[in-house]
């Protein structure tokens, strides 16, 4: 494996997606290639640090979709939201639904 | 109910029995929103984004055939919504623009004082990745989908998603210690 051949792998290496017997191609390259390995680790420093980005709380909408009505509860308020009564023919009528909520 | 699948789910949605998709709301409405909202500042938007995602999953639901997993046709339909929005706006970025962005929109050192965490630095850099670029990290390290999956639901061969993740992590690491060495001097 050459050093343009292991930079491509480097995604499927980080996601995990590398097969046993090309990982250890991956491997035996990086114990023998300083700049590959330097590479790696910047990139693996990256996603690692990209794992641990918390996820924006959100608990503020709720949509439940049961029969002509669902309710979105918006941080502690309660707001009603139109929806279509799924008609003879509901297609046509979700062009209706609105997408903001109604307040 | 806990034991229908996803596709079991939708396949029932499909037929009719239109409750169903409340369940996947509520599986799937977080989870939508944190992939918008790692794309977009806009809050409102994001959640705009997400109803307009189970709208569309009712509006074609008839086309829902499971030959994919349920959540490669979910982001699918939440790739191609961001993407209409965004083409009606004319707001996407341009795809050669970035690496100008990275270095010309850089924060002043008293705001990077103030904000000057790694999240908040990473967060930034995501900011200016380009569109194509910031969408397949997100959906590959945020939400786990294999790079197959994420070329099913961008239309993007695999190579090209595994080409736009690397050098999103290598822009992402060239603007992290342009930041860091930044905040030092």
């Amino acid at each position: 494996m050459k050093c343009q051949g292991l930079r491509k792998l480097i995604p499927d290496y980080l996601a995990g997606e590398l097969p046993q017997e090309v990982l250890r191609e991956f491997e035996a390259h990086l114990m023998q290639c300083d700049d590959c390995r330097a590479e790696l680790e910047q990139m693996e420093l990256t996603w690692v640090a990209l794992g641990d980005l918390p996820e924006d709380e959100y608990t503020r909408v709720v949509l439940n979709v049961s029969g002509v009505q669902g309710i979105l509860k918006s941080s502690g308020e309660e707001v009603e939201i139109k929806l279509p009564s799924f008609g003879a023919n509901p297609i046509s009528t979700m062009a209706g639904w609105p997408l903001r909520k109604v307040r | 109910l806990r034991e229908m699948t996803d596709h079991q789910l939708m396949i029932a949605v499909r037929d009719g029995d239109l409750d169903k998709l409340g369940h996947l709301f509520e599986k799937y409405h977080k989870q939508l929103f944190n992939f918008f909202r790692r794309q977009t500042e806009d809050v409102q938007l994001c959640e705009d984004f997400v109803q307009e995602v189970f709208l569309r999953m009712l509006k074609y639901r008839h086309t829902y055939r499971g030959e994919a997993k349920f959540t490669t046709w979910m982001f699918s339909i939440a790739h191609n919504a961001r993407i209409e929005h965004f083409r009606k706006k004319g707001q996407r970025k341009n795809f050669t623009d970035e690496i100008d962005n990275l270095v010309s929109s850089q924060p002043n050192p008293a705001e990077l004082t103030e904000r000057s965490s790694l999240h908040e630095i990473l967060y930034r850099a995501l900011d200016r990745l380009s569109d194509e670029k910031r969408e397949v990290l997100v959906m590959s390290r945020f939400h786990n989908l294999k790079y197959e999956e994420i070329s099913r639901i961008t239309g993007h061969p695999v190579g090209t998603i595994k080409a736009r993740v690397f050098h999103a992590i290598r822009d992402l690491r060239m603007f992290f210690n342009e930041q860091t060495d930044e905040a030092k001097q």
